[in-house]
C-alpha cells in the first residue's frame, strides 16, 4: 500500500483511508480538484477584464470626478517619482494575476495529462503563486483606506465598479490555487 | 505493518524520512531537497499561549484606535479599521466590505483565539480539545490577511503624501506587533509543529 501526506496536518497514512492524526480523508481527488480547480479559474478570467478597463476608484473634486484603473494607478504613481511602489503596485496587480492564469492553465494540463517532467519545478511553481496570490488584494484595501479617510466637502475619493471585479477576480484565483492539489503534480512517477 | 508515526513525507518532494526526537532548537531538513520537515516542539504550548495572547491584546488596540490621521491643507481626518471597513458598507460596495471584515476581523481574532485555546488545551491535557481546535487552526491560517493591509496602509500614503501630512496613530504601530506576532505563530512555529507537539504529547505519553 501506498504512502501519502494528509494535505491537512501532514500526517503519514496509508492511502485510502482517514488521516491517524486529523481525520480528514487523505486520499487525491484528481477529477474533483481538477474540475473545482477549472471552474473557479474560468470565473476569475471572466471578472479579470471590468477588473482591468473600469476605474477602482474615482476622485471628485468639487464638480469634477475623475476615474483611475489599475493601470493608471500604476502609471500615476510612476509619474509622480514613487519608483519603487509603482513596481511594487505594477508587480501586485498586473503582473501576479497574469502570472497566476498562465501557471495555473499550466499546472492543470500537466495534471490533466499526467506528465512527468520538471516536477519538482511545477511544484515551486504552484508555491510560487500560493505565496504571491494574496499580495494582488494591496490595490483593494488601498481603495479601502483611501476611501475611508478622503470624503471632504471639496475632495473625496469614492469606489469605482472596477474595485468589485479586481476584488473577485483574485479572490477566485486564491480559491482556484486551492482547490488544485500540489500532491497531483507528478503523481504516478515512480515514487 | 510500518509504524506511521514515525514517518515524515517530505512536502516538496515526496522523500520518505524516518522521524527522531530533536533537541530544542533544531530543525530536520529533507536529504534530497534540503525542504524544512520539522522541527523541535518543546515547550511550543507556552510560546503559543503567550504570543497568542498578546496578539489578542494588539489586536484590540489596531482595532479601537486610529491608525492614521491626515491634514489636507486644514482638512483633517482619521481611520480606525472598522471604520473604513463600514464606510465600504455604505458606499453599496458590500462584497469588499464583507471580505474585508472576515480576513481583517473575524480570520485574524479567530485565529489568535483558537491558537490560545489550543495553548490552554495542551497544558490541561485535552487530547480531543486540541484536536478540533488545530482543526480550526488550520484552516483559518491562510485567510487572516491583516499583513497585506499593513503594507497597503504604506502605499496609500504614498499616493497622498504629497498633498497631505500624515501621522500614525498607535493602532498603526499595535498592527505592525500583531503582524510580527501572526508571521511568528503561523509561519516560524505552524501548524505542522503543533501537530507534531500534539502526538508527542498524547500519543507517546501513553
Ligand atoms: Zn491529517
Amino acid at each position: 500500500m501506498r504512502l501519502v501526506r494528509c494535505p491537512l496536518c501532514g500526517a503519514t497514512n496509508y492511502e485510502h483511508s482517514r488521516c491517524y492524526r486529523c481525520s480528514s480523508w487523505v486520499d487525491l481527488d484528481k477529477k474533483g480538484s481538477l474540475s473545482k480547480a477549472i471552474a473557479f479559474l474560468i470565473a476569475a478570467l471572466i471578472f479579470y477584464i471590468p477588473a482591468n478597463i473600469y476605474p477602482i476608484l474615482k476622485t471628485a473634486q468639487f464638480a469634477d470626478t475623475k476615474g483611475s484603473t489599475i493601470i493608471e494607478g500604476v502609471i500615476e504613481l510612476w509619474h509622480s517619482g514613487d519608483y519603487p511602489v509603482a513596481l511594487i503596485i505594477l508587480f501586485a496587480s498586473v503582473m501576479i494575476p497574469i502570472l497566476k492564469f498562465l501557471i495555473l492553465i499550466y499546472l492543470i494540463i500537466a495534471i490533466a495529462k499526467g506528465s512527468c517532467k520538471g516536477v519538482e519545478q511545477k511544484v515551486r511553481l504552484y508555491h510560487l503563486i500560493e505565496v504571491t496570490g494574496p499580495w494582488s488584494l494591496i490595490d483593494v484595501f488601498v481603495v479601502v483606506i483611501l476611501v475611508a479617510l478622503i470624503h471632504f466637502h471639496s475632495v473625496a475619493i469614492v469606489p469605482g465598479p472596477g474595485a468589485t471585479s479586481f476584488a473577485l477576480m483574485v479572490l477566485l484565483t486564491l480559491l482556484a490555487s486551492k482547490s488544485l492539489d500540489p500532491r497531483l503534480i507528478g503523481e504516478d512517477c515512480g515514487k | 505493518m510500518l509504524d506511521l508515526k514515525k514517518l515524515i513525507i517530505c512536502p516538496r518532494c515526496g522523500a520518505l524520512h524516518k522521524k527522531r526526537r530533536l533537541d530544542f532548537g533544531e530543525v530536520a531538513l529533507c536529504s534530497v531537497c534540503e525542504e524544512k520537515l520539522m522541527q523541535s516542539c518543546k515547550g511550543v504550548e507556552y510560546k503559543v499561549l503567550a504570543f497568542s495572547f498578546a496578539g489578542i491584546i494588539f489586536f484590540l488596540i489596531a482595532n479601537l484606535f486610529s491608525i492614521v490621521s491626515i491634514d489636507i491643507g486644514g482638512l483633517d481626518a482619521s481611520m480606525r479599521l472598522y471604520e473604513a471597513i463600514y464606510r465600504l458598507f455604505e458606499e453599496g460596495y458590500v462584497l469588499i466590505a464583507f471580505f474585508s471584515f472576515l480576513v481583517l476581523e473575524l480570520y485574524p481574532a479567530l485565529l489568535m483565539v483558537a491558537l490560545m485555546m489550543y495553548g490552554f488545551a495542551m497544558i490541561l491535557g485535552k487530547k480531543e480539545g486540541a484536536r478540533s481546535i488545530l482543526r480550526v487552526v488550520a484552516s483559518l491560517e491562510e485567510w487572516s490577511m491583516v499583513d497585506i493591509f499593513f503594507v497597503s496602509i504604506l502605499v496609500a500614503m504614498v499616493k497622498v503624501y504629497e498633498y497631505a501630512s500624515i501621522e500614525f496613530g498607535i493602532a498603526f504601530w499595535s498592527m505592525a506587533i500583531f503582524v510580527a506576532i501572526e508571521i511568528y505563530l503561523v509561519r516560524f512555529i505552524g501548524t505542522q509543529t503543533l501537530w507534531e507537539a500534539w502526538q508527542r504529547r498524547f500519543d507517546e505519553a501513553g
